[in-house]
C-alpha cells in the first residue's frame, strides 16, 4: 500500500540522506486517518420524501446513516429557532427582535439562504469563528505561570485571525502564513503577525534554576505539541519522552518535527521609536537604581523599619514603566543552528542520538530519510508537508473542526486526537466527502459552511420527546436524528447580555480591553498593577473576544462557564453547570449592570405598560414572546411591585436564555 | 401545559406574598423530588471500607526547610561550615546554587522529644509537640521539580503536564460530596510576615480534565468568602429568593418541554447558589464559636490568618465539605532562614495543634486525614550564609487522623539530611495512600483523556502501607 504523502516526499525538494531505518507494519498504516481520503460519492435514495429531505449532499449521508439504523429525522424546526440558532452559530449573537419578526413572515424559499449569506458575510462573523481557532493555538496575552508578563501587542494576531476569517482566506494559506510567514515574506508586517503563532504558547519563566537546553527545549516542546494537536489531529506530544504507547508515531518523529525549528529564533521588534527607548531606558535606570538602594536598608529579619520600606519599594516598583511593545515573532538565523537530539524521557539534560527533520514516518514510504539538519526556509517546507492536498489528516481535521462548531461534536469527537486511542468517525465517508470539498473549493470554509447549514439536517428540531428507538439506538445522538441543543459559550453569554441590554460596544479590533475586575481578585496576581484598566469605559462593553485574555487572571463571568485556561490547545468547550456560575449571574456586577441596561431599555422602548415592557424583555433576550404562564407571572411579580431590573435578570437567568435550541 | 401544573407556577411564580410562608424546601417538596446538589461519585460503592471521610491539607507552600522542623541531623551541625561531601551533590540539580561552592549549615534550632512517643521535632513548635503521638512524621518525602510552580503542580496533580486535575478534585470526583449547602472542594489561603510571597494560581486546584463543577473553589479568607456571595445593595434576600424560584419554576416547565436533565442540574445549582448566600455567612460568622475556641486556635476572626483559617477548616469539615486545601505562603527562605523560620512557627504552630486536638474532641479526627507539608524542603548547604536553596531529594510531611498511625516516625534521610534514604515516599506514593484511606483503589479512579485512562498518580504509586493504623 501506498502511504498518502509518498509521491510529495519522493519529490521532496531537499536533498534526500540515507535511509532512516523506519519501518511500520501493515497493522500500523492501516489506521483509517492515516489512509488517503475515500473520495466517496453521495449516497442517492429512491423514495419521494428521502429525496425531498437532501437538500445538500450532507443529508445524504446522514440519511443513509439513519436509515441504516431504521431511524427518522426530525421534523424541521421553526423559523423563530433558527434564526436564534443560526445567529449564534455564526456570529455569536442573539438575533434582534425585528430581525426575528421578518425572518418568521419572510414565506420565499430563499429567506434562509439569504439569511446564512447575510451572516457569513457579516464582520461578527469572522469575531466568532476567529475564536474557535483562537481556543485551537491556546491564545492569551501573557505569559502564564508565575509572572504571567502581559504580551501587549498579541492582539494583532487576533486581528489577523479575524481579518483571515473575514477574507475567507483558503485554510492551507492560513497556515503557511503561521508556520512560516516570515519566511514567506520578512519584510510584510502581517507575514510576521502571522508568525507570532510560534509565539502563543505558555512561557515558564523561573527565577530559580536557569539552565538554556531546559528553557529552549520547553519552548520547542510547545512550538512542537500545537502543530500534533491543533493541525494533524494526533498527540505527537505523547512522544515526547517514550514512542508513542498507541499510535505509530516514534520518538524520533518527535524530534524531528523539532528539528524544523533548529534554526528558528525568537525575535522581538520594537514597535517604539529610538528615542522612546532612550527615554524607557533612562527612566526604568533612574528608578531602578533608588529600588536599590531602598532594597539595601531592608533588614534579612523582621525589624521595625522593614514593613515602611516594604511598602515604600512597592511604591516604586509601581512607577517602573511598562514594557516598551515588541511584535514578538520568530526568524531562522542559519548560524544559530542548535542541534535537536532524542531526549531520554524527554530531559534536556539526558540528549541522545541527534536527529534531522522529517514529518511523521507511518505518513512516509518506509526508510524515509530525513530532510536534512539545515535547509532554507525549514518551516515553510513543513507547512507545504502539511497543507498538501494528500495529507489525509489535515483536511479531515478542519472540517471536522467545523462540524464540530455547527453542531457541538465533531464527526470524530476527539477533535484533537484522530489516534487510535481517539473516537472512530461516526460518518466516516461524510467527513471524507467534505474533506475533498475543502480541498476543491480552495481550502475555503464558507462553502463548507453553506453546505451545512443549508442542510435538512440543520435545520432539523430539537425534538424534546425523543422517539423511544432512536434515544435506545443512538442516546449520544451521533447520528443526528435531531438538532443537538448547545448552552452558550462563556463569550456568547457575556456577548448577548451586552446585545440584549443595548449596551454592546461593536467597536472592532486594536489593543485588547482590560476591563474592572474585583479587587480581591486582582490582589492574587503577581503584580496587581499589570491590571491596568482601560480608562474608557465605554470600552469594557466590548465583544469579549477584544477583553484582555490573560492566563492567570480570567473573567470570573468568562471562567465559570467554562472558558479554557488557555494553557493547552483547547479541542472543544465545556458545558459544566455549576452554583458559582449561578451566584456570578444573581450577584456579580457585570449581569447586575446588564439587568439594569435592559429594564431601562424596555422601559425606554415599550412604554409604561408592563405587559408590553414583559413581551418585550422576551423579545429582546430570548427572540419570542412570553407564553401565557411566563406572562402571568411576570406581571403579578411588577405589579406587586418587584423591579423591573430584577425581572430582568431572571431573563437572564432561564435556561432558555443560556441555550441554543 | 396541565391546567394543574400552570395553576401551580402561577401560585409561586414572582409572587413574593404567596411565598412568605412557604421555605424554600418546603416548594421543593412541593414539587415532587428534591433535587439534590450533593452528589455521589464514580467511586460507589467503595473500592474498600474508608478510614477517612476527607481531607484538610494545610499546604505550606514555598518549601519549609525539613531540618527546622522536623528532620533533626546533628551530624549536619557537627559538619557546620565544611563543605559538602562531593558524592552526595555531584550531578544533582540544585537551583540557585548551581556552581557555587557548596558548605554544610547546621540546623538553627535545638529538637527535642516530645510526647510518649518522643517524636523529636524542632522546639519551635511546642504545640504541635504537644499532641506529637497523633502525629505520624513522614521523613523521606521527595520530589522531582526544584521550581515552585512546577513543584505545586506535580505537588497537586501528580504531573508536571498541565491541565491535570487536582487532588482535591480527583476525590471529590471520586467520592462526591456531603453537603449541597457547600462546594465539595474547598480552598483557603493564607500569607504571613517574611521570606519571599510566591503567588500560588488557581491552576493548582484547577479541575483540569475533569468536569469544572470538581474544581476547587476557593473562599477569599478577609471580606466576603466567596466572589458575589452577597446579594447586590438594595436587593433584599426575599426578593432574590422569589426571583430563584420564579426562575427555577420556569427552567422546570422548560424541563418538561424539553427533558434535558441538564436543566435539572441547573435549577439543584440555582438552588445550591442561594443556600450557600446562607451556608456561608453562617460558615464565617465565628460569633458562636466560644472564646475557648477562639483562643485555642489563637484565631481573631476575620483577620485572614492561617490560624483562622484552620478554624474554618474544621467548620467546613463539619458541614460536609470534602476537600479542604489551606495554603500558608512564604516559606521560602533563601536567607534568614532561623529568624524566618521562627516566624513561620509562630504562625503554624498553634493553630496546627489546635485543629487536631478540635478534632479530636468532636470526635472527627477518626475520620478527618489532616496533612501538613510543601512542595519540597530546603538545602543542608548554605545560601548566602544564612539560607536555604530549593531541595527535592529530602523533606517532611505531617500526617494525621483518619487511618493514620499516631506518635511514629517513617522513613529518614540521609545522615546529613539530603537525600531520602530508608523508605522513600515519591509524591505518587503520597497520592495512593491519600486516596486509599478514603476507600479509593488509586489505579482504578481514571478518567478518559486522549483515549487513555488518566489517573491522579499517573503509572507510578505505592500505598505506603508502614504509616496505616
Amino acid at each position: 500500500m501506498l502511504p498518502a504523502l509518498a509521491l510529495l516526499a519522493a519529490s521532496c525538494f531537499c536533498a534526500a540522506g540515507a535511509p532512516s531505518g523506519d519501518t511500520y507494519t501493515a497493522a500500523e498504516r492501516r489506521h483509517w486517518a492515516f489512509q488517503p481520503r475515500a473520495h466517496p460519492t453521495s449516497p442517492s435514495f429512491v423514495p419521494q420524501t428521502d429525496r425531498q429531505w437532501v437538500r445538500t449532499p450532507v443529508d445524504a449521508f446522514i440519511l443513509a446513516r439513519l436509515r441504516k439504523e431504521g431511524l427518522k429525522p426530525a421534523s424541521p424546526a421553526s423559523p423563530r429557532t433558527l434564526i436564534r440558532r443560526v445567529y449564534f452559530d455564526l456570529t455569536g449573537l442573539p438575533p434582534p427582535p425585528e430581525e426575528v419578526e421578518r425572518f418568521v413572515q419572510d414565506r420565499s424559499q430563499d429567506a434562509w439562504p439569504h439569511l446564512v449569506e447575510r451572516l457569513l458575510d457579516s464582520p461578527e462573523y469572522a469575531e466568532r469563528w476567529a475564536q474557535h481557532w483562537l481556543d485551537v493555538v491556546r491564545f492569551a496575552e501573557s505569559d502564564g505561570f508565575e509572572y504571567d508578563t502581559h504580551r501587549s501587542e498579541a492582539w494583532r494576531y487576533r486581528d489577523y485571525v479575524i481579518r483571515s476569517i473575514r477574507e475567507d482566506k483558503p485554510y492551507d494559506q492560513f497556515v503557511r502564513e503561521q508556520l512560516a510567514g516570515d519566511e514567506i515574506d520578512p519584510k510584510n508586517d502581517e507575514m510576521l503577525v502571522a508568525a507570532g503563532f510560534h509565539r502563543l504558547g505558555p512561557l515558564r519563566k523561573n527565577a530559580g534554576n536557569q539552565d538554556a537546553a531546559y528553557n529552549r527545549n520547553e519552548i520547542l516542546v510547545e512550538m512542537t505539541n500545537v502543530i500534533g494537536s491543533g493541525l494533524l489531529g494526533i498527540t505527537i506530544g505523547c512522544a515526547r519522552c517514550h514512542d508513542h504507547k498507541l499510535d505509530p508515531i516514534r520518538q524520533k518523529d518527535y524530534y524531528r518535527i523539532q528539528a524544523f525549528f533548529a534554526t528558528t529564533h525568537q525575535r522581538d521588534i520594537p514597535l517604539s521609536s529610538p528615542e522612546q527607548q532612550a527615554e524607557w531606558k533612562k527612566k526604568t535606570a533612574a528608578i531602578e537604581a533608588e529600588l536599590k538602594s531602598l532594597r539595601a536598608k531592608l533588614k534579612p529579619f523582621p525589624a521595625p523599619d522593614n514593613e515602611g520600606l516594604e511598602k515604600q519599594i512597592a511604591e516604586k516598583e509601581a512607577e517602573l514603566p511598562p514594557p516598551l511593545p515588541v511584535l514578538q515573532t520568530v526568524e531562522d538565523r542559519p548560524g544559530e543552528y542548535i542541534a535537536v537530539h532524542v531526549l531520554a524521557r524527554g530531559d534536556s539534560a539526558q540528549p541522545g542520538e541527534k536527529v534531522g527533520m522529517r514529518p511523521i514516518g507511518v505518513l512516509l514510504p518506509d526508510d524515509a530519510p530525513e530532510w536534512g539538519d539545515q535547509i532554507p526556509s525549514p518551516r515553510l517546507a513543513l507547512a507545504k508537508w502539511i497543507t498538501d492536498r494528500a495529507n489525509p489528516l489535515t483536511a479531515r481535521v478542519m472540517v471536522n473542526r467545523i462540524w464540530q462548531n455547527h453542531f457541538g461534536t465533531g464527526i470524530v469527537s476527539t477533535p484533537n486526537d484522530f489516534g487510535r486511542m481517539g473516537s472512530r468517525p461516526s460518518h466516516p465517508e461524510l467527513l471524507d466527502w467534505l474533506a475533498d470539498q475543502f480541498v476543491e473549493c480552495g481550502f475555503r470554509m464558507k462553502p463548507l459552511h453553506r453546505l451545512i447549514l443549508l442542510s435538512s439536517t440543520y435545520q432539523q428540531d430539537y425534538i424534546a420527546q425523543a422517539p423511544r428507538d432512536a434515544m435506545e439506538k443512538d442516546p449520544e445522538n451521533k447520528l443526528l436524528w435531531r438538532f443537538p441543543r448547545r448552552r452558550l459559550s462563556a463569550e456568547e453569554l457575556r456577548d448577548a447580555m451586552l446585545a440584549t441590554s443595548g449596551r454592546l460596544n461593536p467597536q472592532r479590533g486594536g489593543p485588547s480591553v482590560i476591563v474592572p475586575i474585583e479587587p480581591a481578585l486582582v490582589k492574587l496576581i503577581y503584580n496587581p498593577a499589570q491590571w491596568a484598566v482601560n480608562p474608557d469605559p465605554n470600552q469594557f462593553n466590548r465583544r469579549s473576544i477584544y477583553v484582555f485574555h490573560k492566563r492567570n487572571l480570567r473573567l470570573p463571568l468568562l471562567e465559570v462557564f467554562d472558558s479554557p485556561d488557555m494553557q493547552l490547545s483547547c479541542p472543544r468547550r465545556e458545558q459544566s453547570t455549576h452554583a458559582l456560575q449561578a451566584l456570578e449571574l444573581l450577584n456579580g456586577e457585570f449581569s447586575n449592570a446588564m439587568a439594569r441596561a435592559l429594564a431601562e431599555r424596555v422601559a425606554r422602548e415599550a412604554g409604561p405598560r408592563t405587559d408590553l415592557q414583559v413581551d418585550r424583555a422576551f423579545r429582546l433576550a430570548l427572540g419570542r414572546g412570553p407564553n401565557a404562564a411566563e406572562k402571568q407571572a411576570a406581571l403579578r411579580y411588577l405589579a406587586d411591585g418587584g423591579p423591573l431590573s430584577e425581572f430582568a435578570l431572571a431573563i437572564f437567568l432561564l435556561n432558555d436564555f443560556l441555550y441554543a435550541n | 401545559m396541565r391546567p394543574s401544573l400552570e395553576t401551580d407556577i402561577y401560585r409561586r411564580t414572582f409572587l413574593r406574598q404567596g411565598l412568605s410562608g412557604l421555605g424554600l424546601f418546603a416548594l421543593n417538596s412541593l414539587l415532587g423530588q428534591r433535587l439534590n446538589a450533593a452528589t455521589t461519585g464514580v467511586v460507589n460503592p467503595l473500592h474498600h471500607p474508608a478510614k477517612a471521610k476527607r481531607v484538610i491539607f494545610l499546604y505550606q507552600a514555598g518549601g519549609p526547610s525539613h531540618l527546622e522542623t522536623f528532620d533533626f541531623k546533628p551530624k549536619l551541625a557537627q559538619m557546620n561550615g565544611q563543605p559538602m561531601p562531593e558524592s552526595m551533590t555531584k550531578g544533582q540539580q540544585i537551583a540557585q546554587l548551581q556552581g557555587r561552592p557548596l558548605t554544610c549549615f547546621g540546623p538553627q534550632h535545638s529538637f527535642r522529644r516530645f510526647g510518649k512517643s518522643g517524636q523529636e521535632m524542632c522546639e519551635l513548635f511546642p504545640h504541635i509537640g504537644s499532641v506529637a503521638d497523633d502525629i505520624c512524621i513522614i521523613r523521606s518525602m521527595w520530589t522531582e521539580q526544584i521550581n515552585h510552580d512546577p513543584a505545586h503542580t506535580l505537588m497537586n496533580t501528580g504531573s508536571i503536564i498541565t491541565g491535570r486535575p487536582s487532588m482535591g478534585s480527583w476525590v471529590v470526583y471520586g467520592l462526591g460530596a456531603e453537603t449541597d449547602s457547600l462546594p465539595g472542594f474547598v480552598v483557603l489561603a493564607s500569607a504571613g510576615k517574611g521570606g519571599q510571597m510566591q503567588p500560588i494560581a488557581a491552576r493548582q486546584w484547577s479541575a483540569g480534565i475533569l468536569p469544572s463543577r470538581f474544581q476547587g473553589v476557593k473562599f477569599n479568607s478577609i471580606g466576603n468568602p466567596v466572589l458575589h456571595i452577597e446579594t447586590p445593595a438594595g436587593l433584599s434576600s426575599a426578593t432574590q429568593r422569589d426571583s430563584i424560584e420564579s426562575v427555577n419554576a420556569l427552567n422546570r416547565l422548560e424541563h418538561r418541554a424539553l427533558g434535558d436533565n441538564e436543566i435539572l442540574t441547573r435549577v439543584a445549582q440555582y438552588e445550591m447558589a442561594f443556600r450557600m448566600q446562607s451556608s456561608v455567612p453562617d460558615l464565617v460568622d465565628m460569633r458562636k464559636e466560644p472564646q475557648s475556641i477562639l483562643d485555642l486556635y489563637g484565631a481573631q476572626p476575620g483577620d485572614g490568618s492561617f490560624a483562622s483559617n484552620c478554624l474554618l477548616a474544621r467548620r467546613l469539615a463539619e458541614r460536609g465539605v470534602r476537600f479542604i486545601q489551606l495554603y500558608h505562603r512564604d516559606w521560602d527562605h533563601h536567607s534568614g532562614v532561623k529568624s524566618n523560620v521562627a516566624i513561620k512557627a509562630r504562625e503554624t504552630d498553634q493553630a496546627t495543634a489546635a485543629l487536631l486536638t478540635d478534632l479530636k474532641q468532636r470526635g472527627m479526627l477518626d475520620d478527618t486525614l489532616v496533612v501538613w507539608g510543601g512542595e519540597f524542603g530546603r538545602t543542608p548547604m548554605s545560601q548566602g550564609g544564612d539560607g536555604r536553596d530549593h531541595h527535592i531529594r529530602g523533606f517532611s510531611f505531617l500526617v494525621a487522623g483518619g487511618g493514620i498511625k499516631g506518635g511514629i516516625s517513617y522513613g529518614s534521610t540521609d545522615e546529613l539530611g539530603y537525600a531520602a534514604e530508608d523508605n522513600p515516599v515519591a509524591v505518587p506514593d503520597f497520592h495512593a495512600t491519600m486516596l486509599h484511606l478514603l476507600g479509593i483503589d488509586h489505579k482504578r479512579l481514571t478518567v478518559k483523556f486522549q483515549g487513555l485512562d488518566a489517573r491522579l498518580t499517573g503509572i507510578a504509586g505505592e500505598v505506603v502501607t508502614g504509616i496505616l493504623a
